[in-house]
């Protein structure tokens, strides 16, 4: 008896074992484990169809170059080793010459300027070691004086066809910029490239300025200026410089302004009488509407991006944390339950994520959290990190930096969302209250 | 005797007439010396040069000091703040206007490039013709025993004498001649150079035994006969004899094949529907390493956030060499996320497989087969970060 039952259960444990010696089809295997670091590429430089484009093409292809690299995500391979050239838009790649260099990305391009001054950047991706382009080539048309615009977009069509989301490059930055000592520090808007270059500004120092946000069009400019005496919303037209006052009510403070993702709404603070709530506005109409009505401060309002929910901070619970309401009103609810206090909160383009500012233990912090308060990471960390902003794909924020002392500036810097890749942004002399703007047309 | 003291007194004689003539103790000239100029001072001067520094003398008178002149009356009242001259701030400037909108539009493919990295067809072998003799490497002659270039050609029998005389036959006339029978051609007979006893003779490599198989603990059990399907019906004896008890299912056979099976055997060597052209099958330990080797060359550091969710399928041939054939990698499935993040968590894995199998992964050749199609599942999820 004691044998059959051997026998029995060794044919099952032989049985057991069969299919998992058997292969059928073809062999499987899971690759659950990779590497994480930049992707090597190459920009030779663009090749100048004729004379007056010679400047462009090397000048573009820097641009192009510095844009991919300024992410993190890529890492130019330097020219110097460079085996193979290109001189001819048209002519064959050699690729091998590029595998040789371990390019996985190769970027060709061709720039001609016309006799009226029209500027033409033609370019090509190509995908080395599949020895084959990654989408059609493309070509950009503009003015010589916008030739930076058509550098960025190039490098925002390289970014999306390797990354698969959309870029950033092609966009400008709306900011405070200071000048002078900490005690008599003067402020007025700043308008720059999102990688600091065109500076222009927007208002002159004579009043204090605050918190600029563009709207979703990126033509016009909400901010906080103080000309008054009392801080006050106003709207700014980028174009003409020309600017209104909001919601001008006597004896009542207007701040913290923010634009719907309709364009025409406006969220801001108001304080009276020693309360402050948040509020709405629709620009067409003059409209405003409380949405909140507590004894504790409201303020910094941010639309998610389908604009059906706010985010914003208050103090109601003792300390200052996040709370996400509906728009059309509602019992907020808290999303922020860490230690120290939570302000400033920007909901991410892409609606998943919430930027914020943290205090804890003496440093500021820049951080993201999902929409349910979940998953919180902090990014930064340092003396005086405050004001985060998202870049139009949802990928980098940037955000003001202070050092410390009598001495010290405010700098703008930019982080990935991964927490790494942390750059100063270079703009000329202090700057502080950025602001990103959509991606232009 | 005086031979001795003549070399004696001539050595001598030598020796000092040396030292007289030759100058060994003549004196050497004196070296230059280096001489210093100095200048002498006197007992008093020295002692005012070395005497410490002495504090300086006050003077009789010290310099009254000179008020500064008044720059500005001072008045002294008050007067009220003025406002600060703040510099003039420029006005805003009108920033320019952005940028006309550049125009997008798709320019012509790249065209096809003429050079192809194929590589030149290898020299055919040499045809082989009749009557020509191949050597390989594994073509080794079979021992000989004898030491000769030919082997010699047998002697004649012996004539045998007979007994009796016969007489002498006329030779009939001889009939057709039969047709020789044919010789079969045969192998020369062997032959060596040289003798090479036992003890000398090397082992083959390729068919002695490197280690004698371990005998069985058991002796299988003998196959017992199965029983005949369709017995033939016998009349029932007058006695009943008791029944036959009907022996319990074998199961041995399928057990020892299962054993064979878990225990290395394999599926290929046993099941003989076909696998064993496939080789035997892969251990996890050669998956792991192919794993490892693609998981290596996997850079998702430029994937977005959506293809970061997206775990795609790659199917691909491989050569007999262990690389990749480039034209037949494809998607074969995707899920987590959208199209277009499945492409570009798609083309990083094909990145991948391309860059680490340029050079040909670490695959066994005995079981190409087994690898020749391969399915790749790359799941980023792990290196989400959440």
């Amino acid at each position: 008896m004691m044998r059959r039952i051997l026998t029995l259960l060794a044919a099952l444990l032989g049985l057991a074992a069969a299919p998992a010696l058997a292969q059928d089809g073809p062999l499987r295997i899971v690759i659950d484990e990779g590497v994480i670091e930049p992707l090597p590429f190459a920009v030779p430089d663009f090749v100048a169809e004729n004379a007056a484009a010679a400047q462009y093409a090397k000048d573009i292809g820097r641009v192009v170059a510095a844009d991919l690299a300024g992410t993190g995500l890529f890492r130019e391979i330097p020219k110097e080793a460079f085996i193979a050239n290109v001189t001819s838009f048209d002519s064959p790649v050699q690729y091998a010459d590029w595998k040789a260099i371990n390019a996985q990305a190769l970027i060709t391009g061709a720039v001609s300027v016309d006799a009226g001054g029209r500027l033409t950047v033609k370019f090509r991706l190509l995908d080395v070691f599949a020895e084959a382009p990654l989408g059609n080539g493309l070509q950009f048309a503009g003015t010589t004086a916008g030739w930076r615009r058509v550098a960025h977009k190039v490098a925002d069509q390289v970014y999306a066809r390797i990354t698969g989301e959309g870029g950033y490059f092609d966009s400008r930055v709306v900011y405070v910029a200071e000048t002078g000592p900490k005690n008599d520090r003067r402020k007025r808007l700043g308008i720059m490239d999102y990688d600091g270059a065109n500076v222009q500004y927007l208002t002159d120092s004579t009043s204090l300025v605050l918190a600029p946000r563009f709207s979703p069009d990126g033509a016009r400019v909400l901010y906080t200026s103080y000309e008054t005496g009392f801080p006050r919303i106003f709207l700014l037209d980028v174009a003409s410089v020309g600017r209104r006052a909001l919601d001008d009510q006597p004896g009542t403070m207007t701040f913290s302004p923010r634009f719907g993702p309709d364009g025409n709404t406006v969220l801001f603070s108001l304080s009276s009488g020693g309360n402050t709530d948040l509020y709405s506005l629709n620009l067409a109409s003059g409209q405003r509407t409380r949405l909140t009505s507590a004894p504790s401060i409201e303020t910094a309002p941010s639309f998610s991006p389908d604009g059906r929910s706010i985010v914003f901070e208050s103090d109601r619970s003792g300390t200052q944390q996040l709370y996400i309401m509906p728009v059309g009103g509602g019992e907020p609810r808290r999303i922020s339950f860490g230690s120290g206090r939570y302000s400033t909160p920007v909901w991410s383009p892409r609606g998943d994520l919430i930027a914020f500012t943290k205090q804890n233990a003496g440093r500021f912090h820049i951080g993201v959290m999902r929409v349910d308060g979940s998953e919180e990471r902090l990014l930064t960390a340092s003396f005086l990190d405050e004001g985060p902003t998202w870049s139009p794909n949802g990928r980098v924020i940037m955000f003001s930096r202070e050092t410390a002392g009598a001495s010290g500036t405010s700098a703008l810097y930019s982080v990935d969302i991964s927490g790494r890749n942390l750059r100063k942004v270079p703009v000329a002399g202090a700057a502080s209250d950025p602001a990103w703007s959509p991606l232009l047309p | 005797m005086n031979t001795g003291t003549y070399i004696s007194g001539i050595g001598h004689i030598g020796l000092i007439l040396w030292l007289l003539v030759g100058g060994l103790f003549d004196a050497r000239p004196p070296e230059p010396l280096e001489v210093a100029e100095v200048s002498i001072i006197t007992g008093e001067e020295f002692a005012a040069l070395s005497a410490p520094a002495s504090a300086p003398r006050a003077t009789a008178e010290a310099p009254a000091p000179v008020a500064p002149p008044a720059e500005e009356a001072v008045a002294d009242t008050p007067v009220p703040d003025t406002a600060p001259q703040t510099p003039a701030v420029p006005l805003a400037t009108r920033p320019a206007p952005p940028d006309p909108a550049p125009d997008v539009s798709e320019i012509a493919p790249l065209p096809e490039a003429e050079v192809t990295d194929a590589a030149p067809t290898p020299p055919a072998p040499p045809s082989i013709e009749e009557g020509t003799t191949i050597l390989t490497e594994s073509a080794r002659p079979r021992p000989a025993p004898r030491v000769a270039p030919a082997p010699a050609a047998r002697p004649a029998p012996d004539a045998d004498v007979s007994d009796t005389v016969k007489e002498a036959t006329t030779p009939s006339p001889e009939p057709e001649a039969a047709a020789p029978p044919q010789e079969r051609a045969t192998a020369p007979e062997e032959a060596t150079t040289e003798i090479v006893t036992e003890a000398e003779e090397k082992p083959d490599a390729e068919t002695s035994l490197t280690a004698s198989l371990r005998p069985r603990t058991r002796p299988a059990p003998p196959v017992r006969p199965a029983p005949a399907a369709a017995a033939p019906v016998t009349p029932a004896p007058a006695t009943p004899a008791p029944a036959p008890v009907a022996p319990p299912p074998d199961v041995s056979a399928a057990v020892n094949d299962a054993l064979a099976e878990a225990l290395g055997g394999g599926a290929a060597e046993t099941t003989g529907n076909g696998a064993a052209a496939l080789g035997p099958p892969m251990t996890q330990g050669e998956k792991d390493a192919l794993r490892i080797a693609v998981g290596a060359c996997w850079n998702v550091g430029s994937l977005s956030s959506e293809a970061m969710r997206t775990t795609v399928v790659v199917a691909l041939s491989m050569a007999e060499d262990a690389k990749p054939k480039i034209d037949t990698i494809s998607m074969k499935s995707f899920s987590g996320g959208s199209e277009t993040a499945a492409r570009q968590t798609y083309e990083s894995a094909r990145r991948a497989i391309i860059r680490c199998g340029a050079t040909g992964f670490d695959l066994p050749k005995e079981k190409y087969g087994q690898w020749r199609n391969i399915e790749m599942t790359f799941n980023p999820e792990n290196m989400r970060i959440k």
